[in-house]
């Protein structure tokens, strides 16, 4: 820690020295509660996942015609935003805890801006649905369909306030280990709604 | 930044973007549905795992959040392909 208020210390082994470039200490990634909400929520879309192939494996006639009006490259854009993301923040949080964290709040803004294009692409292809006179009770495809990818944007809506909260603390400085593990805490948080689209997306859009 | 990007992470997020690029070429392609099906669901979840490993730093943790993230991993995959093959 430095006295501007930002973090540049590298990681510190355990007997307080640094390691070598590079080399990263074994730690607990984030706030250990981050992991039970993280883990839980993961759980409960495994379920979804499970749910969704088993109704679809019963009228695979409607699952087949629904799906057939997606827009795969939509699908695949979003996929691809949210990686890049992903990206920013892996690189905000490195920055934050190995180096000097001034490129920190620019990784976690960009971050921020790939959420926000993503909800963009949600609602144009969204609002496509709505004015082909598509809706969430049109068939059980588009019931899954509107519900799993409306979940999926109210994580992607919280994980852009937590984004922001992370620009803001990383702009600020991070002074102490409690923060940086927040900083963290958030980061999973966000990987985790990217780990879900990477599963959402071949089962909605890809299965055959 | 040069130093930056050269971490594990950055690797493994340009093979997620190429693995991305692969499913949705084969999940578009006139292959045989039941395999491309059954290719893509493995290439998503062997995704989640390095996102699991690497983005969310589960390779640097204890034991115990190792072998619940590669749990949650083999069981949504198995799941998945099994009710997609009914053998329920």
């Amino acid at each position: 820690m430095t006295g501007s208020g930002k973090i540049c210390a590298a990681t510190a082994a355990p007997d307080g020295s640094a390691l070598p470039p590079g080399q990263v200490a074994e730690h607990f990634p984030g706030e250990p509660g981050i992991w039970v909400f993280v883990l839980g929520d993961m759980l409960v879309f495994g379920l979804f996942f499970s749910v969704f192939t088993y109704y679809r494996g019963l009228d695979l006639a409607s699952f087949a015609a629904g799906q057939a009006t997606l827009s795969q490259n939509y699908g695949a854009l979003n996929t691809v935003i949210l990686l890049l993301s992903s990206w920013f923040v892996v690189m905000g949080v490195i920055d934050l805890r190995e180096r000097d964290g001034r490129l920190a709040p620019r990784l976690f803004a960009l971050a921020f801006l790939c959420g926000a294009t993503f909800v963009a692409v949600k609602f144009f292809e969204w609002g496509a649905k709505f004015d082909a006179g598509v809706g969430i009770t049109t068939s059980d495809f588009y019931m899954y369909y509107f519900i799993f990818t409306g979940l999926h944007l109210v994580h992607v809506l919280i994980g852009m306030s937590v984004l922001a909260f992370a620009w803001h603390a990383a702009r600020c400085g991070v002074t102490s280990e409690h923060e940086l593990k927040l900083v963290e805490s958030g980061a999973i948080f966000w990987h985790m709604v990217d780990l879900l689209w990477i599963v959402l997306f071949p089962l909605l859009y890809l299965m055959q | 930044m040069g130093k930056l990007i050269l971490n594990p992470a950055s690797i493994v997020w340009l093979g997620l973007v190429v693995a991305t690029g692969a499913s949705w070429w084969m999940g578009t392609g006139t292959g045989n549905p039941r395999h491309v099906t059954t290719a893509v669901i493995i290439v998503a979840l062997v995704k989640t795992r390095f996102v699991l490993r690497y983005f969310m730093e589960v390779r640097l943790a204890p034991a115990v959040l190792k072998y619940l993230a590669d749990a949650w991993v083999v069981l949504v995959c198995a799941a998945i392909l099994a009710l997609y093959w009914n053998l329920f």
